[in-house]
């Protein structure tokens, strides 16, 4: 409920100034020939999260590292952006991470408002994104509060995708100077990570005994903040074409969890317990940051 | 002779037609066989996965048998009654399929009994019904792999129009649920199909270790 009553102060105040700028803009503006941007960039990712204490509950959020405690990763991007005139930009890119799946997609649309001088412009700006990132060695929860069993019949590593989904709203400042142009953007969102099921099978040894623990988790959207700050620098450039430098940074700040239904069964599919559990939400980040070579023409 | 040669012409098109597949093809006929044998394996279950078993040992927690029920004619005899496909040439594939035949038994289970020879605890005498005891679990191709069993009564309704790609044999295992506190157990199984007919078999004499 709180975070409904933020969403919609927040969304009131950007619309607000939206109106009031929106006629002054139009009026200054002149229409601009279309642009075109490709990008590459690569850069790192890292996932933060404090571990909570292992309780008598799953918490699958403590698993987001991987064997060696780390939660980072290499990602290669790419990007195209399109801006018709001078007032709209359209982006869109996907990357992704050492496996090559390009699975990691965003689209970004951003409408300037005003310009402050001749330097300095604002707008507004909506982004839809999505991520993923891996769950790791989950089965080892059971493996330290189920003892005297064998804790998990599935040998192989346990690791899954998980994806988070956002959409966020954010106002822009940019800055523009000779060859250099920084715009740095800063705004809420809604994010939730995509639902999925997981199952743990286990057996007594020298026993008949098995149990199945299915997981199944359900969405549960957070509200988030979203920050970005873009810095391109043209190195080569004439009338129609340029090639320069891009560097990005982007931070996702949010109180997540994933909460789930968890069924056991005990040695029949007719013999359940069924519960559902909520973990403590815990500040949940996600940083980015890379750098690259971009072409405008 | 001008229609004799357009109607020449057809068929040799027609046929010409049928070289042109590459990929062979699984249509085989469903076959018909009727349960006749039954066989009761013991099976180790002390460990991750139930594996048969030669001993005549099990641990007291982990009492468990594999029954198998078929035709004790075979799937070879079945797969290898001549057919009649078609008149005239055979499809020429390009490729030979090893397809296996499917087959349908002509009565499925529809009840399971078990009794115990020897008593299991104080509580479970010798000579008493122990058929809910046990829990079950397909075997073979059909074998939902590391889940948790099956009830008795779901097995059997998985055998009313089954067809089997494995060769006609209906096989599952059982699992008695309660420790055996005795030092032996025995079990006499029955096994009743849909034309009322008995199948009725004895496990072999299991000696339990702690």
């Amino acid at each position: 409920m709180r975070t409904v009553k933020y969403l919609i102060i927040y969304t009131a105040c950007v619309l607000f100034l939206f109106a009031n700028s929106i006629e002054k803009a139009s009026a200054q503006v002149k229409p601009q020939k279309e642009v075109i941007r490709l990008d590459i960039q690569f850069g790192g990712r890292f996932i933060q999260r404090a571990n909570q204490p292992i309780g008598s509950d799953i918490d699958f959020m403590n698993y987001l590292r991987d064997d060696m405690g780390e939660n980072s990763y290499g990602v290669l991007s790419f990007g195209f952006m399109l801006a018709p005139n001078d007032k709209w930009s359209f982006n869109t890119g996907f990357s992704m991470l050492s496996d090559m799946l390009p699975n990691h997609m965003r689209i970004v649309v951003k409408r300037k408002v005003d310009s402050l001088n001749q330097h300095w412009n604002w707008g507004i700006g909506t982004i839809l994104y999505s991520y993923p990132q891996y769950l790791n060695q989950f089965n080892q929860y059971h493996f330290q509060t189920d003892t005297g069993i064998i804790a998990d019949l599935n040998s192989n590593y346990r690791q899954r995708t998980l994806f988070d989904i956002g959409f966020s709203v954010m106002p822009w400042f940019s800055y523009s100077y000779k060859r250099f142009q920084a715009t740095l953007s800063t705004g809420i969102g809604i994010n939730s990570f995509v639902p999925f099921n997981e199952q743990i099978a286990q057996k007594k040894q020298n026993s008949n005994y098995r149990r199945e623990i299915r997981y199944e988790t359900s969405l549960k959207p957070a509200l988030t903040s979203h920050s970005e700050a873009e810095i391109t620098y043209n190195l080569l450039f004439n009338k129609h074409v340029s090639l320069g430098v891009i560097a990005k940074a982007e931070f996702l700040v949010a109180r997540r969890t994933i909460p789930y239904a968890r069924t056991i069964y005990t040695w029949t599919t007719d013999n359940l317990l069924s519960e559902n559990v909520k973990p403590k939400k815990k500040i949940y980040t996600k940083t980015d940051f890379s750098a690259g070579l971009f072409l405008k023409f | 002779m001008r229609i004799f040669k357009k109607v020449l012409l057809i068929l040799l098109f027609a046929n010409i037609l049928r070289i042109i597949p590459g990929c062979c093809k699984c249509d085989e006929d469903l076959g018909y066989m009727s349960f006749n044998r039954m066989d009761i394996k013991n099976i180790d279950n002390s460990g991750e996965w139930a594996m048969t078993s030669y001993r005549d040992t099990m641990p007291a927690a982990a009492v468990a048998f594999e029954i198998a029920l078929f035709d004790s004619l075979g799937y070879y005899y079945y797969s290898s009654i001549p057919e009649l496909k078609s008149i005239g040439f055979n499809t020429a594939m390009a490729l030979s399929c090893d397809c296996a035949r499917p087959l349908q038994a002509n009565y499925h289970l529809t009840n399971i009994k078990i009794s115990t020879i020897y008593s299991i605890s104080e509580e479970i005498e010798a000579g008493a019904d122990v058929t809910g005891l046990f829990v079950g679990r397909s075997s073979g191709n059909s074998s939902p792999g590391n889940s948790v069993y099956q009830s008795l009564s779901s097995i059997i309704r998985q055998t009313e129009g089954k067809i089997y790609y494995d060769g006609g044999v209906e096989s599952f295992h059982i699992f008695l649920q309660p420790e055996v506190k005795n030092t032996l157990a025995r079990f006499v199984i029955d096994i009743t199909l849909s034309d009322n007919s008995i199948f009725s078999d004895t496990t072999n004499l299991i000696h339990i270790v702690r």
